[in-house]
């Protein structure tokens, strides 16, 4: 599982996700990911487009992110997951609470101001 | 692995055997006719399920846990079997958490369990010999 910063320029934080997002992957990637975003972001978008897989272990480290983003007025973001990890987001009921988008101009407009 | 019956068995007794095991089931499921959605349930499943028992099956001895998982390819299922001997559990009848209206009553727990039913074909327990044993089919 890889993890990248895309640009800290913008108004909100833009990381990419790259592998498996299951037990193995949040192991790997959870205390970077916590240490990039930091507790007080507000908006996040994550490119899932190279995530292949999500687990109940990964959508908890999104979860818990998500709530950080709502608690300082923000909102996370994910941009363009595979239909199979999009799929597992809706069976999760995770859709609904965190929105997916298919571009970044999408994801700019759901970012509270 | 036997690629004459496509059937793998292992016992599970550590995180590390399980990620042993979800890389050999993948490229089991892989080298035959079976969809990316099935290999994505098949390690759904693998890894929701086996968590579970390695976590809370053996609360007087952690470390002592282990599941039996079986994978068995047939004409158009992957069949997965798990056996273990921890506490009672029934994954089945367990209820599903709530769906949430907001990220604060969102749960952190049962959701795998949640994912797994809405992908597999179907999805039994039953209880024998003071073991747990949890059947998953799922459509090739």
């Amino acid at each position: 599982m890889e993890l990248r910063l895309n640009d800290q320029q913008t108004a909100y934080r833009h990381l990419t996700l790259v592998g498996r997002l299951d037990t193995r992957g949040v192991d790997s990637v959870e205390i970077k990911f916590n240490a990039l975003i930091g507790p007080k972001a507000k908006n996040v978008l994550l490119d899932f487009a190279e995530v292949s897989f999500l687990s109940s272990m990964g959508i908890r480290m999104l979860l818990t992110m998500a709530r950080v983003c709502s608690r300082n007025g923000g909102v996370m973001v994910v941009l363009n997951p595979q239909p199979l990890v999009h799929e597992a987001m809706q069976h999760a009921s995770l859709d609904d609470l965190i929105p997916v988008v298919t571009s970044i101009a999408e994801a700019e407009q759901a970012f509270p101001a | 692995m036997s690629s004459k019956n496509r059937q793998l068995a292992r016992e599970v007794r550590s995180k590390s055997d399980l990620f042993d095991l979800m890389d050999e089931s993948r490229e089991l499921l892989e080298s035959v006719e079976v969809s990316p959605k099935a290999i994505y349930t098949v390690e759904l499943a693998l890894e929701e399920l086996v968590t579970n028992v390695l976590r809370y099956g053996f609360p007087e001895n952690p470390s002592g846990a282990v599941v039996g998982v079986e994978v068995e390819l047939q004409e158009d299922l992957v069949v997965l079997t798990f056996i273990d001997e921890g506490c009672p559990f029934d994954p089945v009848a367990a209820e599903p958490p709530q769906i949430p209206l907001t990220l604060e009553e969102a749960p952190i727990g049962g959701l795998g369990i949640k994912m797994l039913k809405k992908s597999a074909h179907s999805f039994e327990y039953f209880r024998e010999d003071n073991r747990n044993i949890v059947v998953v089919q799922i459509l090739r």
